[in-house]
């Protein structure tokens, strides 16, 4: 399963952008474009991405694309949070005990 | 009544712009992104909505993001451009250097 998931509008140059940065980076990524969604199923995604964004500090409204990679979100275009975002390390799934 | 062409689009838009002592964006790639998107739009709700926004397809509550938007002439004098890029002041087209990601005017509430 790709570790970095998407959140886009098909319409829109920014959310194209943050695709193509992405594929450029050579990082696996699953893209959903809400605005070709039905209706209640683009509901749930406000829903979870009015939630993410109030995570954030300072609040952001909620905008797209909004890419998530584990714990780490950007909410809205910016190419070098996405650079980090992408190279970042995978959390290690692997726990020594000491 | 057929919609108009992109470039057809780009050219009525241009004049409205100078019109209102604004510019397009002069990254055509971009430019006419956003103006595909816009005639994208139309042809899936029948009103021409911001494509960096997600239309409800409802015309009477997205009246507020039919493109220009009613945050566009404020976003342009703030911070020099619209929020999806289409607008832009002369300044901002002459300094790439100076360009700020515009933030979300629109609050959210209105999207539910």
């Amino acid at each position: 399963m790709a570790d970095i998931k998407v959140y886009a509008l098909s319409t829109c140059p920014y959310c194209k952008k943050a695709k193509s940065l992405l594929r450029e980076f050579g990082v696996t990524f699953e893209a959903v474009d809400v605005d070709l969604l039905p209706k209640d199923e683009q509901n749930k995604i406000l829903e979870t991405v009015g939630q993410l964004a109030d995570k954030c500090k300072p609040k952001v409204n909620p905008v797209f694309p909004v890419i998530l990679k584990s714990k780490d979100i950007i909410i809205g275009f910016n190419e070098t949070r996405i650079k980090k975002l992408a190279f970042m390390p995978q959390p290690s799934k692997f726990f020594f005990r000491f | 009544m057929t919609p108009p062409t992109p470039e057809k689009l780009f050219e009525i838009l241009t004049k409205f712009a100078h019109s209102r002592g604004q510019e397009l964006n002069n990254d055509l790639d971009h430019t006419m992104s956003i103006i595909k998107g816009i005639l994208e739009n139309e042809q899936r709700n029948g009103y021409r909505g911001c494509p960096c926004r997600l239309n409800s397809g409802d015309k009477q509550k997205d009246r507020d993001i039919i493109c220009p938007c009613a945050y566009k002439d404020k976003d342009v004098e703030e911070y020099g451009s619209c929020y999806c890029g289409l607008y832009v002041s002369h300044e901002w087209n002459q300094n790439p250097d100076k360009r700020v990601t515009v933030p979300e005017r629109r609050p959210f509430d209105k999207l539910l």
